[in-house]
């Protein structure tokens, strides 16, 4: 039993990919217009997946560094064969059960969310390709494979984004977030052909497949061993760079906000739970690598406490409920990322985890209000408790969780503190601390903008979310509450630091910090935005610098100066030089032919004296050349 | 299995398609004509199957014992290697495609039309096929006529222009090749007594065994000519001319098919005959694939036609060719060989997407298109499909020839100063994706324009080409071994010839 | 030094020349006393007298050398060669010229009987081995000529053009006999193998004297070859004369002054390096002439001034071991494509009765059989394959390059002069493919073209694709001719 659940774990992630297939065939026929063989095939998928994913944690629960990996060849020339497969090992079934279980909540609430489209199945072909190459993704067993589906899971985030490309704006949000990533990819393409081209005789003498994880440590004192630290450095860099676009970490986590012009299901699923989180796993997964370059693991670390702050910052100023919740997945992120930079593997770990069943609670509960008042400004919210006080309700426990008040969030961010306190990087807790205290601000400022309050806006009936919406909320209430108390003793002894485990000390008093900051935290949100947002205050500077973090700090502004003044206009010159100059050289030629052709049609002027006179005089020429030349060979020959 | 019967096939048919013996009724002429496509292309699947992958030399040799095109010491000698072959396959799956795709594009002179059609088909098989090197020549520049007259007679816009130029340039690049075809044989006769064409018997020679001076212009006499043909920076001027300027089967072809005889040139004579010279210039070679590779990406951006843009991008793409035979590993030889059977996929496919939206709003401008998405959904979805590929997203074919290329590259004793360049000409994969995107986004997504309210999405033998190529780019990218396999013989036995 | 002299065998070997010279006689018998209708008569005669002598000749043994009439004529390989060349294409002249004359209605005998008097100059020049019979071959050749230039009499240009030809070839001739006077003056011989002898042996190679003559002689080369530096009557000459006369100007003098000037190329060391600069001069100029030029005529005509300095480059080679073979070969080719193209000529412009480039608009549409055979035989003086002229053109760039080091300047010119070449011929080609058809044209073509011409076209055509295929049975031919010969005692 044991065995067939792990040689056959390649089908969680093949399910998805069939039934895509599968809607796709039944869709080209042309005569298949149920939805509910539609949502069956996708629920049944992730549920399938989600069962089996089970099955596999019970094996490794019961066997203790479980590694299980099958390959079939992908590639072979020369001595270079590249493989795809599957690794089973603690890191990948967390994920697979975060995945699977995130997706199959997310899936049956679209189901009824979607269920008015008219592209109800290319909806759920895409959701369905996502899982295929998100649940490829965590169970890759090497580079390669992983990028592969990196940038799958990239495209399929692009298509979902671009849903509804009718719009001009998620057209562009689409594009954009591709693009973005984009940049990630190719850090990442370059950095795996550095690293495999440099430990390319490693692998081949070590016997393990090509850009396996199971061998990175060795790679890396192999890569060190053939070239220099700084190659080395910049190796590393590009995996950086790789997590910060896809984790949406400063600078380039741009993206993350437009992206949430896609449906709210996938703002849920990807843009929240899952495809983000890659980032973060990757750096896990390239740890033994990334190891060997402190610089590269401090960058790390602090880009992810920046990017905590600064988006919380930027949180707090937000009115597009969406959107806010999208500045807040990449605070978060950030503090996964801080983490990782100092060693914390399993508090980063443990963060995604709950985090991903919080945040996707978040957005499906936003999805619901956005539903019912249909649009998104929080400013036109207000006294929504009422109406829809379930929603209220599940979103206020996701704010706990989030908000580190007591629920799963705040166990996962205490590991976190844990650990920056524990490599004594104080600088970088007093970040996360203070980010943790601007995420109770912003968080409970949305809660009370949206359910408490007056109402503003101008509908009379509310729409009132029915079950097929509130059952998956419902779901991933019981993760956010629960996730935290259960699974933090057992979670540090599930997802080990693969390196030397820092030993933690006793800090009660962090708890303590920590507990105080919730109280600041929950005090100043009720002062200030208990009864909708306080424009009381009128220091100029305050809203100047209100102003300034609506805009996002002007990051786009910026992007978008460089790309429409400077690069585009590069281009234009470009083109301009390839027009003129380059191809003008070319037909220069003609020109020059063209003209001396005219000049000696001159000459053809049917004037017989003329002709003669050129005859003669070509004769002469002719003789004078010969005989000059004839002279000078004498005179050689003489001398 | 006559290989001079496949290279000559096409030419049959084509004077069986101008005699009086044709009818002159278009549907005729072209269900024949398909026919016979379909006839020269499951001939050459033979060649697949009877082919020994495991060897390195030429096979299906076949030579004339009649003194047909053969003079002057040279002999009308035919035979594949691995890389020919694929070429060979590609050119007449292409070629078949085209021929498909020739029915909503050309409805004029079908006779004409056809029997250049099948002329240049033969030309392109002998280029791919012939053993001897003047035959190989005597096909090259076969190729020129029945282009010039398929762009100027059937193409659009500036037409007479573009052809003239295709025709006086790739005429100037093959007068490069003239005359180092003539320079090496003379050479080969001076050191061995023999003057011969063979081409297997010229590589037989060591490099650095002539005259150093003679060896440079010889080199890059071959280098030239075939750089234009391929096109590299600055001798690409005449392609987005003449492939705008085109019909869309014969952009297809162009693109799909005749820059890769550039390519193949580079293998096969460049490499072949100087190998230690390659081996010499090869930073040269990867800067220059570097610079048409970003060069044609920046250029590409300010493109407002979207034919013209699919054009540069194919310059820009050749540059990862050049990167790949640069670098002398069997890991990017084999990256450059797979991106010439990926981008004659994607290229002909996205060449035919371009001709269908223009067969159906009349203009090729992309501010002028907008939303065209929601009237031809099945259209923009290939499209996207053709566009993911052209970036080099993974499981499609792209993907398996860019990886390569760097992976190959990276891991070639090349210096480090190179290798930085080369992963700033892994920079153009992010080009690639922003104009191509971008573009995508204007033409297909975003509102639709009143306009094209009417426009309808693909008709069959649109939805079959596309279907086709669709398949194949997929196939080959997820199974990227049942390509490999078949050139990396061929490729082996070339390197090791350094 | 013959000293004997038999009648007999000697008028054996010029038994084409002899019977040529019968027919003339009989036909201007005929026209003396026959009316205007029996001109048939005569054409039948002339024609049946050409293939007779083409045949004798193509016939004969090759390895003959046969010295006659006290040297005054030699017939050996290559004169033999040339000899074929120039019956084979005054038989085709002949053949497409019935149609123009019918444009001018009479004196029709006259003008066969003045061709084949130009034919039989031209022979004896072929053969001539005297420097007294050089001359008085050449004079008839020219004289005969003029006459055919300005044959149609009624028009001012045809006249004129004759005019100019006449005092240019006056000119020439007299410069011709200058550099002959040298020659005599140092040898006291006229017999020219004696010349050749007597240089050879007294140093006299080596003189500036010898260049001095040498120079002055190739005036008339140049003249009947129409190359640098007397090239520029061509294009008049061309336009102004009837369409047929152009197209025996671009044939039988040429290759007769190329047979002159293989005569006098062993007469001095300059004579290579006079032939490479004239000839780089030649074929670009040529060029770059025919490049802007819009009348058809004209455009032939400066299509064969660059036609000619090819030919003229590949005698450049003829010391090595490749000898005259790809001069031969190209000559060979050149006498088919270009009569080809002359037909095509003739057929559209006595047709349609237009005769510039852009009137060919679609051209191809109208008149597809000839169009085709045009485009074949332009393709052919291209360069381009699969015809003779791709195989022509490849040779001489391969003799070239392998003549040695000094030639590869000429190798490059030439090379970069083929792209020109490409130009203005695909530019005809594009008016007849590409341009849409020109209304005019079809309203003035009532006439039905001649069905003699479009014969020879398809011969001319069929013959460069055939050695365009089979390039090896050409050159096999051509080798057995390509060897000079001359007896130095």
């Amino acid at each position: 039993m044991k065995d067939f659940f792990v040689t056959n774990s390649w089908i969680i992630s093949f399910l998805p990919l069939w039934s895509a297939l599968l809607i796709m065939f039944f869709k080209g026929l042309n005569i298949y217009e149920n939805k509910e063989i539609t949502s069956l095939l996708t629920l049944g998928a992730s549920f399938l997946g989600f069962f089996w994913s089970l099955g596999l944690l019970g094996c490794c629960l019961q066997i203790a560094n479980f590694n299980y990996e099958i390959m079939v060849p992908f590639l072979n020339v020369g001595l270079l064969s590249l493989s795809f497969g599957f690794l089973i090992d603690n890191l990948s079934v967390l994920m697979l059960l975060i995945v699977t279980s995130v997706s199959f909540a997310v899936q049956l609430y679209s189901r009824t969310y979607m269920a008015n489209d008219k592209e109800f199945h290319r909806f759920f072909v895409y959701l369905n390709l996502f899982n295929f190459s998100m649940l490829s993704l965590v169970m890759s067993p090497n580079l390669l494979q992983m990028y592969v589906f990196w940038e799958l899971v990239g495209v399929c985030s692009y298509l979902l984004i671009g849903f509804w490309f009718k719009r001009p704006s998620a057209a562009k949000a689409a594009t954009k977030a591709f693009l973005i990533n984009r940049i990630g990819d190719f850090a990442f393409l370059a950095s795996i052909c550095a690293l495999g081209a440099f430990s390319f005789w490693f692998w081949k003498f070590s016997n393990v497949p090509f850009l396996d994880f199971s061998a990175l440590n060795g790679a890396a004192l192999s890569v060190l061993g053939t070239t220099t630290p700084l190659v080395f450095f910049l190796i590393s860099l590009g995996f950086v760079l790789a997590a910060c676009t896809k984790s949406a970490q400063i600078p380039l986590h741009v993206w993350l906000v437009d992206a949430m012009e896609g449906p709210t299901p996938v703002s849920a699923l990807i843009h929240a739970a899952t495809m983000v989180a890659a980032g973060v796993f990757l750096i896990a997964r390239v740890y033994p690598f990334l190891n060997y370059s402190p610089v590269a693991m401090s960058i790390i670390a602090w880009i992810g406490v920046l990017t905590a702050f600064i988006m919380a910052v930027i949180a707090i100023f937000q009115n597009d409920i969406k959107k806010m919740l999208a500045f807040s997945t990449s605070s978060q992120l950030g503090f996964m990322m801080v983490a990782l930079g100092v060693g914390g593997y399993s508090a980063a770990l443990f963060h995604l985890t709950t985090h991903a069943y919080f945040k996707a609670l978040l957005f499906l509960c936003a999805g619901a209000v956005i539903h019912s008042v249909n649009l998104q400004d929080m400013r036109y919210m207000g006294e929504l408790r009422k109406s829809i006080p379930f929603v209220a309700g599940c979103y206020l426990i996701g704010v706990c969780a989030i908000s580190g008040i007591l629920l799963s969030g705040f166990w996962s961010k205490e590991a976190i503190f844990y650990i920056l306190a524990d490599t004594s990087n104080f600088g970088l807790l007093a970040l996360a601390l203070l980010s943790s205290l601007l995420t109770v601000i912003y968080m409970l400022r949305s809660y009370f903008m949206i359910f408490e309050g007056k109402y503003n806006g101008t509908l009379k009936t509310f729409h009132i979310p029915p079950w097929g919406i509130k059952f998956p909320i419902l779901l991933l209430v019981m993760p956010s509450v629960f996730l935290g108390w259960l699974v933090n003793e057992p979670f540090k002894t599930f997802i080990k630091t693969p390196l030397a485990l820092p030993k933690l000390g006793n800090y009660e008093i962090l708890f303590a910090l920590s507990l105080i900051i919730i109280v600041i935290g929950v005090l100043l949100a009720f002062v200030l935005y208990y009864n909708g947002i306080k424009e009381k205050i009128k220091i100029s500077f305050i809203r100047k610098f209100r102003k300034f973090a609506q805009q996002g700090l002007y990051f786009n502004k910026f992007y978008e100066f460089l790309i429409e003044k400077l690069f585009l206009k590069i281009t234009r010159y470009a083109y301009l030089f390839d027009k003129y100059l380059v191809d003008g050289v070319v037909n220069f030629w003609g020109l020059c032919v063209q003209v001396k052709s005219k000049f000696l049609l001159f000459w053809q002027n049917g004037n017989i004296l003329s002709y003669s006179t050129v005859g003669v005089a070509g004769l002469c020429l002719l003789m004078v050349v010969f005989l000059l030349g004839f002279s000078v060979y004498m005179l050689e020959v003489w001398l | 299995m006559s290989l001079a019967l496949l290279a000559f096939a096409p030419l049959i048919f084509s004077a069986f398609i101008a005699s009086p013996l044709m009818p002159n009724n278009p549907v005729i002429i072209r269900r024949s004509a398909k026919f016979f496509g379909v006839l020269i292309f499951a001939y050459s699947i033979l060649f697949l199957y009877f082919f020994k992958p495991e060897y390195s030399g030429y096979q299906f040799l076949q030579s004339f014992q009649l003194p047909f095109l053969s003079a002057f010491e040279s002999g009308c000698a035919f035979g594949l290697d691995g890389v020919s072959l694929v070429l060979v396959l590609l050119t007449n799956f292409i070629f078949l495609l085209a021929l498909i795709a020739s029915k909503g594009a050309v409805n004029k002179k079908h006779k004409l039309y056809y029997s250049m059609f099948f002329i240049l088909q033969t030309a392109v098989l002998g280029v791919f096929s012939a053993k001897d090197l003047l035959l190989f020549f005597v096909f090259w520049e076969l190729e020129l006529i029945p282009m010039y007259i398929l762009i100027s007679v059937f193409g659009s816009g500036k037409k007479e222009y573009s052809a003239m130029k295709f025709l006086l340039y790739t005429f100037f690049g093959s007068l490069f090749i003239l005359g180092a075809i003539i320079a090496l044989v003379y050479f080969y006769s001076i050191g061995s007594g023999v003057v011969t064409f063979d081409i297997e018997q010229l590589a037989s020679v060591k490099s650095f065994e002539y005259p150093l001076w003679a060896e440079i212009l010889m080199f890059f006499g071959f280098f030239v000519g075939f750089a234009v043909k391929l096109p590299v920076f600055p001798l690409h001027t005449w392609l987005p001319d003449a492939h705008v300027d085109a019909p869309t089967p014969v952009s297809m072809l162009l693109a799909g098919v005749l820059l890769k005889m550039g390519a193949y040139g580079l293998i096969k004579f460049n490499l072949s005959f100087f190998p230690d010279w390659f081996d010499l210039c090869s930073s040269l070679i990867i800067i220059l694939g570097v610079v048409n590779v970003l060069y044609a990406a920046f250029i590409a951006f300010a493109q407002t036609d979207l034919k013209k843009l699919v054009a540069y991008s194919s310059i820009s793409h050749m540059g990862l060719v050049l990167i790949g035979l640069g670098a002398l590993t069997i890991v990017s030889m084999s990256g450059a060989v797979f991106q010439l059977v990926a981008h004659g996929l994607v290229s002909a496919a996205l060449f035919m997407l371009v001709g269908i939206i223009y067969k159906r709003t009349k203009t090729r401008e992309i501010a002028d298109l907008g939303g065209i998405s929601q009237k031809m959904p099945v259209a923009s979805s290939f499209a996207l499909l053709f566009v993911l590929t052209t970036l080099g997203v993974p499981l499609l074919s792209g993907f398996v020839a860019e990886l390569l290329v760097f992976l190959g590259a990276m891991s070639s004793d090349l210096g480090v100063f190179i290798k930085v360049f080369l992963i700033v000409g892994l920079f153009g994969m992010i080009l690639t994706a922003g104009y191509f995107l971008v573009a995508y986004k204007k033409v297909f997504w975003g509102n639709l324009l009143p306009k094209y309210l009417h426009i309808n999405d693909l008709t069959a033998h649109e939805l079959l080409v596309l279907m086709c190529l669709a398949v194949s780019v997929i196939f080959f990218g997820v199974f990227p071994n049942t390509l490999l396999g078949i050139f990396e013989g061929t490729l082996d036995g070339i390197l090791k010839l350094i | 030094m013959p000293n004997n002299i038999n009648l007999v065998n000697d008028l054996f070997m010029i038994l084409p020349q002899v019977i040529l010279l019968l027919t003339i006689f009989v036909n201007i018998f005929v026209i003396s006393f026959a009316k205007q209708e029996k001109s048939f008569v005569v054409y039948l005669s002339s024609l049946f007298a050409l293939a007779v002598a083409s045949f004798l000749y193509i016939f004969s043994a090759v390895s003959v050398n046969y010295s006659a009439f006290f040297g005054a004529l030699q017939l050996n390989k290559f004169a033999l060669f040339f000899s074929i060349l120039i019956c084979v294409s005054a038989f085709g002249v002949l053949l497409i010229s019935k149609k123009t004359l019918k444009l001018c209605k009479k004196f029709q005998a006259e003008f066969y009987s003045m061709m084949l008097c130009a034919v039989l100059g031209s022979l004896f020049l072929v053969q001539a081995s005297d420097l007294v019979s050089v001359f008085v071959s050449l004079e008839f050749l020219s004289i005969s000529t003029y006459f055919l230039i300005g044959y149609f009499k009624d028009e001012r240009i045809s006249v004129e053009s004759s005019l100019k030809y006449f005092v240019t070839s006056c000119l020439v001739s007299a410069i011709m006999l200058y550099g002959f006077s040298f020659l005599y003056g140092v040898t006291s011989t006229t017999n020219m193998s004696q010349i050749l002898n007597i240089l050879i042996n007294q140093h006299f190679l080596m003189t500036p004297l010898n260049v001095f003559a040498f120079i002055l002689i190739f005036a008339a080369i140049a003249f009947k070859t129409s190359i640098f530096p007397f090239h520029m009557w061509t294009s008049d000459v061309y336009k102004g004369a009837p369409v047929t006369i152009a197209a025996f100007l671009s044939l039988v003098p040429k290759f007769a002054g190329f047979a002159l000037l293989l005569k006098f190329l062993p007469f001095s060391i300059v004579s290579v390096f006079l032939i490479y600069i004239v000839s780089i001069a030649t074929i670009s100029i040529g060029n770059l002439l025919a490049i802007r030029e819009n009348d058809l005529k004209k455009f032939m005509a400066y299509s064969t001034i660059a036609q000619a300095g090819f030919i003229l480059s590949a005698f450049c080679a003829y010391k090595n071991a490749f000898n005259l073979s790809p001069a031969f070969f190209y000559m060979l080719i050149y006498l088919f494509m270009n009569l080809g193209a002359w037909c095509a000529v003739e057929i559209f412009i006595n047709k349609t009765g237009f005769s510039k480039i852009d009137d060919f608009s679609g051209f191809a549409y109208v008149n597809p059989p000839v169009a085709l055979g045009f485009a074949v035989c332009l393709l052919s003086l291209a360069g381009l394959p699969i015809t003779g002229g791709f195989w022509a053109k490849f040779y001489l760039l391969k003799s070239i390059f392998f003549a040695g080091e000094i030639f590869w300047l000429l190798f490059v010119v030439v090379l970069l002069n083929t792209i020109l070449g490409v130009f203005y011929y695909v530019k005809i080609i594009k008016a007849m493919y590409v341009k849409p058809i020109n209304k005019a044209v079809i309203k003035q073509s009532i006439m039905p073209f001649s069905t003699l011409s479009s014969l020879i076209l398809l011969i001319c055509s069929v013959f460069v694709l055939y050695s365009g295929f089979f390039p090896q049975n050409v050159k096999n031919f051509v080798d057995k001719y390509a060897e000079i010969t001359y007896s130095i005692e």
